[in-house]
């Protein structure tokens, strides 16, 4: 089972491989073959690895929330999927692509490399509000990353430019709604928490890097609430929250044991 | 200065964008702080609330009074703040000031422009002096202050919760019964709170496990019965914790088992030692714990697997291997099976029974909806804040002409300016852009 889960993963980014090939080097007007070409393979990449990480569920009964391969390769699926569906409709959103997209397939292949491994869901961690947790987590992982590569991306004009501004600014709410998700994610996991075992908070290194990360989201939008910041300061502090964030994600779980071992085991 | 000037000096200096940035920066600073060094736990006991704030070691970041002073700075400009923005999101909601940007529209009739705007998504909120305000995504206003007092009731009962936590962990074996009052296994009491004891009588009956193929806990469950009147069962189990008189047990998912031993030492006296020890992860691996200055040996190691053959996870046949150690080093080992008898070091050892055992925490602190409650609103708040961009327009009428005064409440206003023109092109009997 593990090996065909780790076949349909290698053939997902397969496809997604040349069609960030294509897609991301700047195309020219008429290169509408290679749009609809790059289009097709990243959608049956993404209905691959899809297939892949249910199977994977199925089979081990541990949904994508816990483990390093299921974590790992679920989120960046679902990064993937916000790229494709967004890059259609908001500009933003292909301006994000640049960085979001490779970031998206380290982590999947970061994902391969760890690979499957025997495991079955915690009798702790059966509960509907950890799946909740969890989901609020990876949407507040996906708008940090994107508010990120927008923060990041290639300038057309200066900052007064009014497209420019108009990016800025959706980055800006877009890191606003990672603090929305990412509260959400303390929220549920405090309420999974009571509910499990009669505790909100553990004071768990985990715990502590996502309060940590959530006062870096808190700092940053005030700061750019409240001074008229340069490109320098957002992209440094884009760069300090989304650093905050990865490390209560995924190096944070990693370090000794505590509640969340199983969640990167 | 007066008394007031000064509170106003206080207040201007509590919720400047300085100090309100230092303060979130300084918070983030101790809770990395208390990660690289971490909080040793303090029992409380008899002493003050001021006691435990002097305890200003490395290791108690977090309970000295620069902490609490730094903590009650912020709940203070998080409280100014909240209110100053609670007024602000009243008046835009209800009272919009839309003197912004205008445009005056010829040949305007009061149906279009009002059907133009419904269409948009405005709603008329106030009618006065022939001016009509309308305003689309209100609530918007309302998400800055939301989020602010979310997080505001959530630290305050955060505070009350803790301060007044009472909670305590029962460790008993199945077949066990124990007495209202019996000592707690380990206990958390706020420094506030009434002393927290067993209030009920307890006995477990059955300890239920189920494992699946691959030797891993499936589920898990608990019955036990409250002694007294009626001597009422109940199921608890992990992630399905139970309400009864005013407090609620849960199962934080601890189980083991739990060896009776007969204990004769030298001198020919007996006793009766019982040692609780984890479950182990497979039939393969060894249930482990470690126990100091017991009457076996003053440092004993112990470990056992459910199945002395390795032939499942049914606990019909247990093997228990204790070792007397001193300075890392195993002075004795003795392997035992239910029934059996032997020597460890100078005291010998008979196994009369093995029963499962299982930890029941009782919770009977109060403030635990108000911190989720607050955790609620705070979401709430951020997504009406960031998830929408609230708009104001006025219209009057000026004999035939119509003025439409437009607004958007952002500090990227100019973003949304195009709005104006399209409303204003729509109603003089433009298409939609």
């Amino acid at each position: 089972m593990n090996g065909v889960t780790l076949l349909l993963h290698a053939v997902a980014l397969a496809a997604y491989l040349p069609a960030a090939a294509l897609e991301l080097p700047p195309l020219p007007r008429g290169a509408r073959t290679a749009r609809q070409t790059a289009s097709r393979l990243a959608a049956a990449g993404l209905l691959l690895h899809l297939v892949a990480i249910v199977w994977r569920w199925v089979d081990t009964g541990a949904g994508p929330f816990v483990g390093r391969f299921e974590v790992l390769s679920s989120d960046a699926w679902l990064l993937l999927l916000a790229l494709r569906l967004g890059s259609g409709r908001m500009e933003e959103v292909r301006r994000a692509a640049p960085v979001a997209q490779p970031f998206a397939l380290v982590i999947l292949l970061l994902a391969v490399v760890a690979g499957p491994v025997p495991m079955s869901l915690p009798v702790i961690m059966d509960s509907a509000w950890l799946l909740a947790h969890s989901v609020a987590y990876k949407l507040a992982f996906v708008a940090t990353t994107l508010a990120f590569a927008l923060a990041l991306r290639p300038r057309r004009g200066d900052a007064a430019d009014p497209l420019e501004r108009r990016v800025d600014f959706v980055q800006y709410r877009w890191m606003g709604l990672a603090f929305a998700m990412w509260t959400s994610g303390m929220l549920l996991g405090s309420i999974w928490g009571y509910h499990s075992f009669g505790s909100f908070w553990s004071c768990d290194p985990v715990e502590i890097w996502a309060l940590v990360a959530w006062g870096c989201f808190g700092a940053a939008l005030h700061f750019v609430r409240f001074f008229r910041s340069s490109v320098r300061s957002r992209r440094a502090l884009s760069v300090l929250v989304f650093a905050a964030a990865l490390v209560a994600l995924y190096v944070a779980p990693m370090l000794g044991v505590s509640l969340h071992t199983g969640y990167m085991d | 200065m007066t008394l007031l000037g000064a509170l106003g000096a206080a207040k201007r200096f509590l919720v400047h964008r300085v100090t309100v940035l230092a303060l979130i920066v300084a918070l983030v600073a101790c809770a990395l702080l208390a990660l690289l060094v971490p909080a040793t736990p303090i029992t409380w006991d008899s002493e003050s609330l001021l006691h435990y704030l002097s305890l200003d070691h490395p290791d108690h970041l977090l309970t000295t009074y620069g902490f609490a002073a730094l903590l009650l700075a912020f709940t203070l400009s998080l409280a100014i703040s909240c209110w100053e923005q609670s007024l602000q999101a009243w008046h835009r909601t209800f009272a919009p000031s839309v003197a912004g940007s205008e445009r005056t529209v010829e040949g305007a009739t009061e149906e279009r422009v009002t059907r133009i705007l419904r269409e948009e998504g405005f709603r008329p909120v106030r009618r006065a002096g022939g001016c009509v305000t309308w305003t689309l995504h209100p609530w918007a206003n309302w998400g800055s202050a939301l989020l602010h007092a979310g997080l505001l009731v959530s630290l305050i009962s955060f505070l009350v919760y803790v301060l007044t936590e009472r909670q305590g962990v029962l460790r008993i074996g199945e077949g066990e019964e124990l007495a209202p009052g019996t000592p707690w296994s380990h206990a958390n009491q706020g420094l506030l709170a009434e002393p927290f004891e067993l209030p009920v009588g307890v006995r477990l009956d059955r300890v239920v496990p189920d494992f699946r193929d691959d030797d891993s806990l499936k589920s898990l469950s608990v019955e036990l019965v409250l002694l007294g009147d009626g001597e009422e069962p109940h199921r608890v189990a992990p992630n399905d914790s139970h309400y009864h008189a005013g407090y609620r047990m849960y199962h934080p998912g601890a189980v083991g088992h739990a060896f009776d031993l007969d204990v004769v030492d030298a001198e020919g006296r007996s006793r009766r030692v019982t040692l609780d020890l984890p479950l182990p992860r497979s039939r393969w691996v060894a249930g482990y714990a470690n126990f100091h200055g017991g009457p076996l040996a003053p440092e004993l190691k112990a470990k056992y697997y459910l199945a002395a053959d390795r032939s499942s996870m049914a606990d019909r046949d247990p093997l228990l291997v204790l070792r007397r150690v001193e300075g890392g080093e195993v002075l004795d080992e003795l392997s035992l099976r239910v029934g059996e008898a032997g020597r460890l070091g100078p005291v010998s050892v008979t196994l009369v029974g093995v029963r499962r055992w299982t930890a029941i925490l009782f919770d009977a602190g109060t403030g635990m909806p108000s911190v989720l409650s607050g955790f609620f609103v705070m979401m709430l708040g951020a997504l009406l804040l960031y998830g929408a961009v609230p708009r104001a327009v006025a219209v009057r009428w000026t004999g035939e002409r119509c003025v439409i005064a437009w607004r958007a409440f952002t500090r990227e206003e100019a973003l949304f300016s195009h709005e104006l023109d399209a409303l204003a092109a729509r109603c003089g009997g433009g298409s939609r852009p």
